[in-house]
């Protein structure tokens, strides 16, 4: 209906408290009350009409989400999720003695005191760190409304329609019918790794620890993935639809290229680029064109970013099967082993790494005891396994 | 309704996303406690979806959850300061506020203003339970049923507190609204 009027004689009503009641709260009193007035006044009919119309104007406290704040609010919850499914599977005995057969080879480890700060040196002390192995958790690669789960690493490539190939170490290679305008979410666990090919032939390797979102097919005049974690990606060429990374802090434009993106959360937060050239923004700021040997450090605080030279394979060699670290903290290696070995440490107060870097490289396997072994020649401690409970101590 | 798909919580969880937020919002709580809260509500709803089999009204069912999760968090809250013991004392304690904007361009400034301050008078002479009524009825659209299973009243219980906040409303003699016309331009 047209709202377009000549007079504003239906305002009256909508000044009226009675009418306000009326309208907010509508009870069989007052609606008798305003049924007999129309009654009584026909030829205000169409004024009263007018006023309701316009009532709907009259908004109570209509709040909004930011879309950045739900994006990140659904990742949140797609982690506790994650984390759930990991409690709750129970972990087989076999698979610890399988996991415990491959071998881990030590190359080179070397702690370096960091001289520039003598104050931050390790505290020499018998502290504790606890570390518990945690309970395996399945890959979850959810299409539309329904889940599947994988117990090995995966490799998906989707074919642009409604079909997925999945090939996993154990199985058989399979295909799985996606829905075609649906978004697809693949949770990777600690202690797993994927590799996604996407409908125009990016090809995606996905850390431990990470979730992404990605449609079946890329419609429109971009191409656009969510992630919350680590990944490398080499982008295929397409000069007509821009490719994007969103992360939760900040934007990635891709100029058809290849580069690593990590953002676990409590972590530092970085993207490293390999070859091409990509832009960085963050909210409100201006977009930061990076280079191939660079790396940018994101600022959660400031929404800025650090730039610096690095040597490139050491950020990307995880997708080969090793670790490489150099004058990396401590903290920062730990943490990297924890999300591949999916294992967990606890720092007693007294245990510090602060000021501590190490530089070596970890070929990865999943022979607990070798990787043990590495952990506490890098913290410069020793370790006691009972079960499945791992102590690490100070001499 | 059958039993919850994973589907049916992800795009409930952006369809009702804004207004579980505002309803949060109206009922005290700050931007970080909403959102926490409505991540536990979604966390539980997903870990037992196959179980919600009974459930008649998923959209209510997740605001009384929501409203639900928010009076533990408040009771805990409390709790920390001074020992409480009637379950009630909680929800009388939850503010319910609402800010009354109007926006409509055939609506002149000084008209809109004023049709602003008197749906503010008539929100004023309510109970904190009346206003969430008010909000639940009159934005989110809920029939007297769907109100009384939020907030877990019966049916009679819930009309009876609107009859009590009409009945309010006519006894408010005129110079009490005049005088809160007056405060208010006051204060603003």
């Amino acid at each position: 209906m047209s709202l377009k009027i000549n007079n504003d004689r239906f305002i009256r009503f909508m000044k009226n408290e009675k009418f306000i009641e009326w309208k907010l709260l509508p009870t069989d009193e007052l609606n008798e009350y305003w049924n007999e007035y129309l009654q009584l006044h026909p030829d205000e009919a169409a004024d009263v009409q007018l006023a309701e119309e316009h009532f709907k104007h009259v908004n109570l406290a209509p709040l909004k989400v930011s879309s950045e704040k739900k994006q990140r609010a659904f990742l949140r919850l797609e982690r506790s999720l994650a984390a759930y499914s990991r409690k709750r599977i129970i972990l087989r005995f076999s698979y610890i003695a399988a996991a415990c057969v491959a071998v881990l080879v030590l190359s080179m480890l070397n702690i370096q005191n960091n001289v520039n700060s003598p104050e931050d040196k390790p505290v020499a002390s018998s502290g504790y760190i606890v570390g518990r192995e945690l309970e395996s958790e399945d890959i979850l690669f959810i299409t539309g409304n329904r889940s599947n789960s994988f117990q090995n690493d995966i490799e998906i490539q989707l074919d642009g329609n409604t079909a997925a190939q999945i090939k996993s170490e154990n199985m058989k290679e399979a295909q799985i019918s996606i829905e075609q305008n649906a978004m697809n979410v693949l949770i990777v666990p600690y202690g797993k790794r994927s590799k996604v090919t996407l409908s125009d032939g990016t090809q995606v390797w996905l850390n431990s620890g990470t979730t992404m979102e990605f449609p079946s097919d890329f419609k429109g005049n971009k191409r656009e993935i969510y992630l919350s974690g680590e990944m490398y990606i080499e982008v295929a060429p397409d000069k007509n639809k821009s490719f994007f990374v969103h992360t939760s802090g900040y934007d990635v434009k891709v100029y058809g290229t290849k580069f690593n993106v990590s953002t676990y959360p409590g972590s530092i937060s970085s993207v490293v680029l390999v070859e091409g050239s990509v832009s960085l923004q963050s909210a409100d700021k201006q977009e930061l064109f990076l280079s191939s040997n660079k790396q940018a450090i994101y600022s959660e605080e400031t929404g800025d970013f650090d730039t610096r030279e690095v040597d490139v394979h050491s950020f990307i060699s995880w997708k080969k099967g090793y670790l490489t670290f150099e004058n990396t903290p401590v903290i920062e290696a730990l943490k990297q082993i924890e999300r591949y070995y999916n294992l967990s440490f606890n720092f007693g107060d007294d245990v510090s790494f602060q000021g501590l870097t190490c530089t070596g490289k970890i070929i990865l396997s999943e022979n607990l005891d070798n990787v043990m072994t590495a952990l506490s020649l890098i913290s410069d401690t020793k370790y006691k396994r009972e079960d499945k409970q791992i102590y690490i101590y100070k001499e | 309704m059958s039993a919850i798909k994973f589907s049916h919580i992800t795009s409930a969880y952006n369809e009702y996303l804004d207004s579980l937020y505002s309803y949060a919002l109206n009922l005290g709580f700050d931007e970080q406690t909403a959102m926490d809260a409505i991540h536990d509500v979604f966390y539980k709803v997903c870990i037992h979806h196959s179980s919600l089999n009974e459930i008649v009204s998923f959209k209510s069912y997740l605001f009384r959850a929501l409203r639900n999760r928010l009076i533990d968090i408040k009771r805990t809250n409390k709790k920390e300061i001074a020992p409480i013991t009637d379950e009630d004392d909680v929800v009388e304690l939850l503010p319910f506020q609402l800010h009354v904007t109007v926006e409509d361009a055939l609506i002149k400034r000084e008209d809109a203003e004023e049709i602003r301050l008197k749906v503010e008078n008539v929100l004023d002479r309510l109970t904190d339970r009346q206003r969430e009524i008010v909000y639940l009825r009159y934005i989110r659209e809920y029939s007297y049923e769907e109100i009384a299973e939020i907030m877990q009243i019966s049916v009679p219980a819930c009309r009876n507190l609107i009859s009590k906040s009409i009945t309010k409303l006519k006894d408010s003699p005129l110079p009490l609204v005049l005088f809160t016309l007056i405060v208010n331009g006051y204060i603003r």
